[in-house]
């Protein structure tokens, strides 16, 4: 007896001990973590799919999204860079983050004389985030003259704003959050990943693989989508008249505003989709395009952006390059390629 | 006679351990998306675990409740309980089965052919 | 006959007395040790093929009776594939002791209740719960062999004490 004990002891501890590592290391989640937040005002989902640790990972991601999001991007929240330089006119900035961010942005607000990171003025005098109203043409004015980019500078660490300008990152912000949630992720070795901020669609992919992403309908509900894309890597993000409007007298106002001008964009587009590889930039890309119209599509193809574009007579026009991509899910539709 | 124990018998049950331990940590642990009920193998009622309201539903004597997107079997009136024992579902992947009243309710993942995201 | 009928009744009243503990505190739902799975083990090891269907049947037309039809569906498909496997365990795997009987005994009557599951309820969900099952299997069956060793003595005992009864 005691000798056919010693035979199995050995044995016995051996399994024991490749039994506690098979187990400790099958104990991850494998399949996809999914972690739903509110981030920017809008809903931030966060989906890692496989490897180890995954839901600690989406969670990470999430409160960097938070953290740039309250303490550098947001307009509303007290405790942010870009807040408190509305209220002091001026914001010295120690660790850079909002230099750099706000050069990243101007370098693409020059590509297009008709955005502005100055469009606060634009949403407090048209109400947006109210009931909605229509300003006399001097008020009107005023906030393009508010708006004009020239009023806000940048020297070293220092930014200040003049002429009553304040700074919005609405039209790049949540795009942005979108790429620095990616970031986080890739940073810990995720492999793949789908992060929604807003509008923002970011897809995370060292495999072959790819992800179908669905196009909001732009004349149905939210989660209703008329066509898919299947992304392997890279952003999407869109920009409607659906999203945020009031109407006054039958006319319908939008909340995306054409810097020259100062009024809302008024056009036969409805909504434009921009995939390229960043975050910010297709944000970017999608609300430019919005203003500029069919003939912003060369400026997406210049930056090696592609698009969607879809005109109130549900018509849809693609980039070439997105054709294999594509599918349309709703017949209502008619698609050419350009 | 038999021996109590011999080397034949660890590996059995050193087998069956590690493939139950292997097998329940590969078991797909993702965010449910949809609860499928079913009754006699066939299909009952779909439910989007996103978007529903809480809810209580009795079929073949199980009674089925639905509580901030957690779908459980509350009661049952089969002899074992087993179903009311899986407690609240949440991941897909989980279900709770009633084999003497032939209902069973499980979570799935995204449906078939879906986008993973929607931009817009 | 007197010895099967006695250990046939054995082993009725021993899963009878499971039935009327459910909740297993360290068990999760639905695993039950098995115990009446003891004398199936001996039968097969010591009183022979017949005895040990008579057993089984017996058995799971009480899990019928009891529990209903399912139940006792699950009791004979489990009892039927773990018979079977005990009987060529004791009869020709010498290398197997008792805890590892136990433990494929354990097995193949909850692959049999697994099988009898997904028929009567046909979803694939059923085979959640093999992994768990799994596990149990080989707790209770470390727990049944071990239990099965230390009784085979007094099994004997009685089997023979009745046989000479018998005789005189």
């Amino acid at each position: 007896m005691l000798k056919a004990a010693k035979k199995i002891l050995p044995v016995a501890a051996l399994l024991v001990i490749v039994g506690i590592f098979v187990f400790s290391a099958f104990n991850e989640k494998t399949g996809p973590a999914k972690k739903v937040d509110f981030v920017c005002g809008s809903e931030v989902t966060v989906t890692v799919f496989g490897g180890f640790k995954s839901e600690e990972k989406t969670e990470r991601a999430i409160e960097e999204a938070k953290r740039l999001d309250s303490f550098v991007l947001s307009d509303t929240i007290p405790t942010s860079a870009t807040y408190l330089l509305n209220e002091n006119g001026k914001y010295t900035d120690k660790n850079g983050e909002l230099v750099s961010y706000i050069k990243e942005c101007k370098e693409l607000t020059d590509k297009c004389e008709q955005m502005t990171l100055l469009s606060k003025p634009f949403v407090i005098a048209w109400d947006i985030a109210g009931e909605g109203r229509i300003p006399s043409s001097e008020e009107i004015d005023e906030t393009v003259k508010k708006a004009d980019m020239n009023n806000l500078s940048v020297v070293g660490n220092e930014i200040s704003l003049s002429n009553g300008a304040l700074l919005s990152f609405g039209a790049f912000g949540k795009g942005t959050v979108c790429e620095k949630a990616v970031e986080t992720l890739k940073e810990q070795n995720v492999k793949s990943a789908i992060v929604t901020v807003g509008g923002t669609v970011g897809v995370l992919n060292t495999a072959e693989k790819t992800y179908s992403v669905g196009i909001r309908n732009p004349f149905g509900g939210s989660g209703d989508y008329f066509a898919t894309v299947n992304v392997n890597n890279g952003y999407l993000s869109t920009s409607g008249d659906y999203e945020k409007f009031f109407e006054k007298d039958g006319k319908r106002y939008c909340h995306i505003f054409d810097a020259a001008t100062g009024l809302p964009v008024k056009s036969d587009i409805t909504s434009v989709t921009v995939i390229t590889d960043g975050g910010t930039k297709s944000d970017f890309l999608s609300t430019a395009i919005f203003i500029l119209g069919e003939g912003g599509i060369d400026l997406a193809h210049d930056m090696n952006a592609e698009v969607i574009i879809v005109k109130k007579d549900k018509s849809v026009i693609i980039s070439k390059s997105l054709e294999d991509k594509f599918e349309l899910k709703n017949k209502d539709f008619t698609v050419t390629v350009k | 006679m038999k021996k109590l124990f011999t080397r034949a018998d660890l590996i059995i049950a050193a087998v069956a351990l590690l493939s139950g331990l292997a097998l329940l940590c590969f078991k797909p642990s993702g965010e449910g998306e949809t609860a499928i009920i079913r009754v006699d193998g066939k299909e009952y009622k779909r439910i989007d675990l996103q978007s529903t309201e809480n809810f209580e539903i009795t079929v073949n004597g199980v009674v089925i409740a639905c509580e901030n997107k957690e779908i459980y079997v509350k009661s049952s009136t089969c002899p074992d309980k087993i179903c009311v024992g899986a407690g609240h579902l949440t991941k897909s992947g989980q279900s709770a089965v009633c084999v003497p009243n032939r209902v069973s309710v499980e979570i799935s993942g995204k449906g078939e052919g879906t986008p993973w995201a929607v931009t817009g | 006959m007197t010895v099967t009928a006695l250990f046939t009744a054995i082993s009725v009243v021993l899963s009878v007395l499971e039935s009327f503990l459910p909740t297993f505190a360290v068990l999760p739902p639905g695993a039950k040790p098995g115990l009446s799975n003891i004398i199936v083990m001996f039968s097969a090891l010591s009183l022979g093929v017949p005895q040990t269907v008579f057993i089984i049947l017996t058995k799971s037309f009480f899990a019928f009776l009891m529990r209903g039809a399912v139940a006792g569906l699950m009791s004979l498909a489990g009892g039927i594939l773990s018979g079977i496997c005990m009987l060529f365990v004791f009869r020709k795997l010498k290398i197997i002791g008792c805890v590892g009987a136990g433990v494929l005994s354990a097995l193949c009557h909850n692959t049999g209740q697994l099988l009898v599951s997904f028929l009567t309820v046909g979803t694939w969900a059923v085979f959640g719960y093999a992994p768990v099952l799994l596990i149990v299997s080989v707790v209770t069956g470390v727990i049944t062999g071990t239990l099965l060793k230390a009784s085979i003595p007094y099994f004997k005992g009685l089997e023979k004490h009745f046989s000479k009864e018998m005789e005189k």
